[in-house]
């Protein structure tokens, strides 16, 4: 125990040396600030319109109960913004009177046909008299909000695999990785060592990150028990790029192509329809998502978070399995 | 120079292909056409799904019309509308009743929307209901480029200029540092300095390098998902340009550090910072907060979309290539001057 202790010690002082272990707690931190300023905006998304400033008020403020309003001089003014890269429809008088709109043509369908179904209500002599009720069920939180916070999280996790990978790599190349090899220290010392930093530094910073979210409500036990069991593919990630890099520059490039995977799972469980998501089971950082998301949204029950749990475990191990040989050899 | 300068390439490519860069963008581009190709749907979206429940009271045939067209999206109760709104954060439910002869709409929305978003809904309701054709077809819409949107592209195709412009323009960004930290440490860099070449070539060789691995992954990755369709040579133009920035700005940014450890956290970071707003609006093109549009990705996404899949946007595309030729030789100069200070300060 004292050996493994002795190696984390060890790590610990380096990465605190290199500054490392300050950026790597600072710029998770820095993006969860930059998440929460962000959110505001991105909640707010809404159909754009640039509006003629000649036309009646009760027009610009029947466009302003759908969407964002921008309001320009003449028509010349708002073809110059609808010409613009983002999507926004221009809404101006033809020359009999009637309201038109203005688009590119390339804008997402959204845009043009809301233009007109505002259009069309406001010609319309009888509005119609609904009975609308509007409910919720009760999730406060947007998507953005959500999937960011643990997207968030899982950058974390893996920022502590990186680290566990590159300092592999240093030992490496300093040729410190042969002399503990003489050493009495056993393989599973040095794993259960250099591992540790792995686990504490995303558990510590997500704390804190939950905090600028302003998320301490959550389930914190649920989200623990989430981020250890994910730590530990972070940790087998980490040990095959330290092992299968001969050097910083193949350790960068090894690391985009698991980060891609990484990338690939979470873009996967956001935009597959859940009947697809059978796709991504092979994932460890898959289930890691879904059970961080489910935490946050506040919406996983602790049966759930077994099942995710045992999902990032089950896949992790047979990662683990698949990579076992190599990790042996290249630490030997 | 020009010797120099080709002997230096052939240097970094050796010592990148030595560092297995080579094989990696091979592999990271096949697996991203993979990826496109064969697991993202060609018909997925990001649009809210809306789920409907349509009460046994419901007589109204107006009212049935709504529903007429929505397939799976159709459930027995209002429960199963609620269990499948649990499931899709970004859903909404609407149940379909009658009082007393009279519609009576229930909108159920998830708990964060904004009032324009219910108002939206409300609005394409009443919008099904009381549906005119005549209405609709007398309200004039003007299309500035008519050539654009004419054909639907599948879902999984839209995402390759956002795969061009977070894999092959962005790649220079981490790799490039990581080169000149292994000459770091081999000391190449100061026995450089006592030969005839200048700071500039020996920067202007690794730039060059990445964005060759950069033509390369483009090439892969555009011809194995939509082929040889679009603008081939205006995208190489546009990737060429946009590598040749990240490249100079990785570089800047690791010139405040001794190892690529320590760099590699501030880079990644600025990467994130980038490329998340950037991703965010090419999902929703109306989101444009003005911060966005300052960031140089910004407007090169939408170029490199307008080159895969043309619209005759030329003036977008000449407007981006002269705005990061700017860009290219800007961010170059003040790489050159960072390094010559670190230099200085060794």
């Amino acid at each position: 125990m004292l050996r493994v202790i002795s190696i984390f010690k060890r790590d610990f002082k380096s990465s605190i040396r290199d500054n490392m272990l300050l950026y790597m707690m600072i710029v998770p931190l820095l993006l969860a600030l930059g998440l929460k300023l962000f959110i505001p905006s991105a909640n707010n998304l809404t159909v754009k319109f640039a509006i003629d400033k000649s036309l009646d008020k009760e027009v610009i403020e029947t466009f302003e109960k759908y969407g964002e309003v921008e309001l320009y001089d003449n028509k010349d003014k708002i073809i110059q913004r609808v010409n613009k890269m983002d999507d926004i429809a221009g809404i101006t008088l033809n020359e009999n009177g009637l309201l038109q709109a203005v688009i590119e043509g390339n804008e997402q369908k959204e845009t043009p046909g809301m233009a007109k179904m505002i259009i069309k209500n406001i010609n319309r002599n009888d509005k119609g008299d609904l009975n609308f009720i509007i409910s919720n069920i009760g999730y406060k939180m947007s998507p953005v909000a959500s999937i960011g916070s643990a997207s968030l999280i899982i950058v974390s996790i893996m920022l502590g695999g990186m680290i566990i990978g590159f300092n592999i790599i240093e030992e490496k190349e300093n040729n410190t990785l042969n002399a503990l090899t003489v050493s009495p220290m056993n393989r599973k010392e040095f794993i259960c060592g250099k591992s540790i930093i792995g686990i504490i530094i995303p558990i510590i910073q997500s704390l804190l990150m939950l905090w600028i979210l302003d998320l301490f409500h959550v389930n914190i036990f649920m989200i623990l028990v989430l981020i250890v069991s994910s730590s530990l593919i972070a940790i087998v990630l980490g040990f095959l790029i330290g092992v299968l890099s001969n050097n910083q520059i193949a350790g960068i490039a090894n690391m985009k192509g698991l980060m891609l995977l990484v990338s690939a799972s979470i873009l996967g469980a956001v935009l597959l329809d859940s009947s697809k998501h059978f796709l991504l089971y092979w994932s460890p950082l898959y289930w890691s998502f879904m059970g961080l998301h489910g935490a946050i949204l506040e919406i996983i029950t602790w049966s759930k978070v077994g099942i995710n749990v045992l999902g990032t475990l089950i896949t992790t191990n047979i990662i683990f399995l698949v990579a076992k040989k190599k990790i042996r050899k290249g630490l030997s | 120079m020009p010797n120099r300068l080709s002997g230096l390439l052939i240097k970094d490519i050796k010592t990148s292909i030595r560092g297995y860069f080579l094989l990696i963008v091979i592999i990271v581009a096949l697996l991203l056409v993979g990826l496109i190709n064969f697991v993202i749907p060609e018909d997925a979206s990001v649009e809210a799904p809306i789920f409907y429940h349509l009460t046994e009271n419901v007589s109204n045939k107006q009212l049935k019309l709504i529903i007429k067209d929505k397939g799976k999206d159709i459930l027995k109760s209002k429960e199963e509308v609620i269990k499948k709104m649990k499931d899709n954060p970004t859903s909404l439910g609407v149940i379909l009743d009658e009082v007393n002869n009279k519609p009576k709409i229930e909108i159920i929305t998830q708990g964060y929307e904004n009032q324009k978003i219910i108002n939206t809904l409300k609005l394409a309701i009443k919008e099904e209901l009381y549906f005119n054709p005549e209405g609709m077809n007398n309200i004039k819409i003007i299309k500035l480029k008519p050539s654009s949107n004419k054909e639907k592209i599948p879902f999984n195709d839209k995402i390759v200029p956002l795969m061009v412009l977070l894999e092959p323009v962005l790649m220079g960004f981490v790799m490039i540092a990581a080169l000149m930290f292994i000459e770091k440490d081999q000391g190449t860099i100061e026995a450089y300095r006592v030969s005839p070449g200048n700071l500039s070539e020996y920067i202007l060789s690794k730039v060059i390098v990445m964005m060759l691995y950069g033509l390369l992954s483009t090439l892969i990755i555009t011809i194995g998902t939509v082929g040889y369709s679009g603008n081939i040579v205006m995208l190489l133009i546009l990737v060429s340009l946009g590598s040749i920035l990240a490249s100079n700005v990785g570089l800047i940014i690791a010139s405040f550090f001794d190892n690529i450890s320590q760099a590699l956290i501030p880079i990644v970071l600025t990467s994130i910072v980038i490329t998340t707003p950037v991703m965010l609006a090419f999902f929703v093109p109306s989101f444009s907060p003005i911060y966005l549009e300052i960031l140089p990705p910004y407007p090169l996404m939408f170029a490199i979309k307008e080159a895969i899949f043309p619209t005759g946007n030329t003036g977008l595309l000449l407007n981006t290539i002269g705005l990061f030729i700017v860009f290219s030789l800007v961010s170059y100069i003040i790489t050159v001057l960072a390094y010559k200070r670190n230099l200085i300060k060794e």
